[in-house]
This record gives structure tokens, sequence and C-alpha cells, in this order.
């Protein structure tokens, strides 16, 4: 999109009061990113007790190593193992558990898709690119990595205001010269 | 003082606006737009009035008010001058008419048209010399009669009213102390106070001085002075009453001179610049029954000498 103008001025404002020029555009990106999707792969078995992945990203210094446990903790980094019952529900609990982690809750989105948990970064960018190791058996780990937002050099924004008049604003110029140029005295 | 409308130039400006993106390495125009054009009134609207207002598209064609806070009804001597700044709102009005209604003493009144101005613009302000003799109510009166007030509005070409109705109560009292000011309002326009009450006069004067280094010895001399005195100048400055005023509303529009940019007194045949001076004002108290307003003032310039032409 080129520049435009967004708001309605008026075709008379008055000049002590601001007049409003909103001005919108979003050439200052020359290209947008792309987030980094994860998907955790279930299609093909459950996790159990004690198997691990772990999930690194450059926005974090710390790997955070996920591990299975048929009881998981508070500490963000254990998950729910299959012990029995309904799939989705294990999955679905799976996602609870991931946004235990607090780096996971700020930085990304993550729901159940059928027999899948699908990751999407909250934001596009490079810095969000998962390296991790899937130690788990019957899970797929697949990274789709993001792109960086790339944005134009030494963007600015012109805006020039013409007056269109040769006249004098200020009024002793202008204005008063008006009233005594025709002088009958008025006493 | 203006006696035929103009058009008021020196009060509104047009204005283009260009705007475009600049970037890259090394960096370029792209994207260069032309606005349309538009209008900026050299005036404005108070803090809290300002936001959302519509004064433009709703309030001023819905109330088809003159360039002013002032009072629709105003009392004026048959000498003061008052100017009327209407702003052309209409789309279809191409001439404007300031029409006038002569009420007299006995009851009856009459009707003229006092101007005609034709291919007007919309959106353009014209100025309209609003008082008795400025209009010549006097020659357009039926004779033998005697106008005790007159009311001004303006229609286009097609006899609409496009503006409010505003009524000049003629004063036949006469006061001992009557001074007309005149002054540029919130919106462009052309306000007067004539102030009734009494004036103190003082002056105020800058010496500039300069003291001689004296040698060791120094001979008493009738003609010798220590301190020179080489220059001086003053500044003459008033204190006035605006006299008692009915309405307390006519005190709150005071505020309109007491921050206008450009105040004159009309003094001699003349519309001499001054200045307000103080900066803190008491404009009224609860339960007041008449109202009038103290300030001061000086003139806008300082004097070398002292003459009386």
């Amino acid at each position: 999109m080129t520049i435009a103008l967004i708001n309605n001025i008026p075709a008379v404002s008055l000049a002590k009061n601001p007049i409003a020029v909103k001005l919108q555009t979003d050439a200052f990106i020359s290209s947008a990113g792309t987030k980094c999707t994860v998907i955790l792969d279930f299609n093909s078995g459950e996790a159990s007790q004690s198997e691990t992945f772990t999930f690194n990203y450059t926005k974090i210094s710390d790997e955070q190593l996920f591990t299975f446990r048929n009881a998981p903790n508070n500490s963000g980094l254990q998950l729910p193992a299959f012990v029995s019952g309904d799939k989705h529900e294990w999955l679905d609990s799976i996602v609870l558990y991931l946004y235990k982690n607090y780096y996971l809750k700020r930085d990304w989105t993550i729901e159940r898709v059928d027999e899948t948990i699908s990751m999407e970064a909250k934001f596009a960018g490079t810095e969000y690119n998962v390296t991790g190791v899937n130690n788990v058996v019957n899970m797929l780990y697949v990274v789709n990595n993001g792109t960086d937002t790339v944005v134009e050099d030494n963007f600015s924004i012109v805006l020039d205001i013409f007056m269109i008049s040769m006249l004098f604003f200020r009024l002793p110029k202008s204005f008063y010269p008006k009233l005594q140029g025709i002088s009958p005295p008025i006493c | 003082m203006l006696n035929a409308p103009q058009k008021a130039t020196g009060v509104y400006k047009a204005f283009k606006l260009v705007w475009c993106e600049y970037y890259g390495d090394p960096p370029a125009y792209k994207g260069v737009t032309e606005s349309s054009e538009y209008i900026a009134v050299r005036g404005g609207l108070s803090f809290n009035d300002f936001p959302n207002s519509n004064y433009w598209t709703t309030w001023l064609p819905t109330n088809k008010r003159f360039m002013t806070w002032k009072e629709i009804t105003r009392r004026i001597t048959q000498a003061q001058s008052e100017f009327l700044n209407f702003l052309n709102h209409s789309a279809t009005a191409t001439s404007l008419i300031l029409k006038c209604k002569m009420n007299y003493s006995d009851g009856s009144d009459s009707t003229a048209t006092i101007y005609t101005e034709a291919t007007i613009a919309q959106e353009e302000i014209w100025c309209f010399p609003a008082g008795y003799t400025q209009i010549g109510v006097e020659a357009k009166k039926t004779a033998g009669k005697t106008v005790s007030n007159y009311q001004l509005w303006v229609e286009d070409q097609a006899s609409n009213v496009i503006s409010e109705v505003i009524t000049f109560v003629i004063d036949i009292r006469t006061y001992e102390n009557e001074r007309v000011f005149y002054f540029e309002n919130s919106l462009g326009g052309i306000d007067s106070l004539r102030a009734t009450g009494k004036r103190q006069d003082s002056i105020s004067i800058e010496r500039s001085l300069t003291e001689k280094i004296l040698s060791d010895y120094w001979e008493s001399d009738e003609a010798f002075r220590q301190i020179e005195n080489y220059d001086n100048s003053y500044v003459l400055e008033y204190a006035i009453s605006s006299g008692f005023k009915e309405k307390k509303a006519v005190i709150s529009q005071m505020i309109e001179l007491l921050i206008s940019r450009d105040v004159r007194e009309y003094r001699n045949s003349k519309l001499i610049p001054v200045i307000i001076n103080k900066d803190s004002f008491t404009l009224y108290k609860d339960n007041d029954d008449q109202y009038f307003l103290s300030f001061e003032y000086s003139d806008a310039f300082s004097n070398k000498a002292y003459s009386e032409i």
C-alpha cells in the first residue's frame, strides 16, 4: 500500500486548534517476515514416561528440556505421559502443561489440531526459529522456520504545507488597514 | 472606519498538503501526493469545546452565527462602529445581501437592503460594517421616525436567511466617560467594547543614565553633572472599568478582549494599538447583580517626546 491520507480534513479548519493529518503506509516494511511453526505429531502413537525432547530458540538463552511423566509437576518442563483413556484429552492436557512454561506462554500460540499439537510463534522473525532434539519415539517433531521482517533503509514520511496566497496572515498587515483605509470618523 | 463590505482575506488562508515517503540508500521521494485545497481560519475553539467539535459541519450551518461569540443583542451608540464577519458556509449562496430591519419608537418598522455582494464563493469570509452611521441607517429610515433598534442579517440571492439576526439597540444615554475598544476575537472577527467606567491614566518612564568617571580633582561648576540623563522614554498606562453591564455573559465574552492578540482603542479618529497588561482578572462572583470588568492597558509604543498637535 502506498502512503495515504486516512482522516478527513475539514474544508475549513481553525488555525488555533490542531489540524490533524493522519498518513498511513506499510512501505516501511519491504518484507513482512514469517512466523516459525512447530508441529508435535502424535499420529503414530503416544509418549511414555521419561521420554524427552528439547526446545530451543535464540530469543531465550536456556534450552527447554521437556520430559513426559506419569505425574507431571508444575515446573513447566514436565508433560503428562499417556497412561490410558482418550488420546485427544491427553493431547489437550499436554497443551495445558506446555502453557505452564513461562517462555512458551509468552512467545507461542499452542493448540491441538486432531492428533497433533501445533505451535506458532506470536511474532515473525528468525529469533523464534526452533532447534531441538527429539527423543520421543512416537512423536514427529516438524519445524518450519520463520523469516525476519525487513525494513527500508532511512525510512521517513515527508509532509509539506503550502499556503495558497500572497496575502499576509498577521493582522496588522492586512486586517486593520482595511478598517482604516476608509476613514470617516465614527465620533 | 470601514463603511463597505470587504472580503476578510487577512483572517483566512487556503492551503494544500503534499506528502510522500522518503527511503532507500540513497533515499528517494516516493508516492508524492497532493491534497485538495483547504482553508484555515485564524481562530480557534476553547480546549474543552474543540475535541469532537462539529463546529463547521453542523453547529455553524445550524446556528448561522457570525464569526463572534458576542451577544446577539447589543447596545451601541449611533456613532459607534461595529463589524460582523460572516463565513459563507452555504454551498448554494453566490450573493450575500445584508438586510436591515429598522424598528421605530412608535412600534412600526421598515426593512432595507444595505449591501449586496455578488460572486461569492463558499467558505469566503466577508466583513460587514454594522454601525448605525456606517451603514447609513439615518438615510434609509422612514423620515420623521426615530429608530430605537435595528436588526441585521444576511440573505442569499434567493432571499434565504443564511445568518443569525443581530439586534443593535441604540443607547441614547450619555456617559461622562466613554471609550470604545476594538479587538480580534477568537474566530478572527472584530468585536468591540464600549467602556463607560472611569479610567485612571498614569505614565511609566524609563530613564537612561550614565555616570561619569571623575578625575582625582574636580572643580565645582554649575553645569557639572556626575550623572548624565542621556535619554528618556515613556509609556502611557491606563486602568479602566468597563462600566456596569446588564448580563454576566457580556463579562464572560470580555475574555475575548483580554486574550486578544490585537486590541485597539478608538482615540482621536484613530485605532491606537494597546496592550492589555494584567495577567489575572476578576470576572464576577456568585450572586452579583451587576457586572463590570476592570483591566489595565498601555499604549503599544513608547514615546521619546511629548507634543500637543
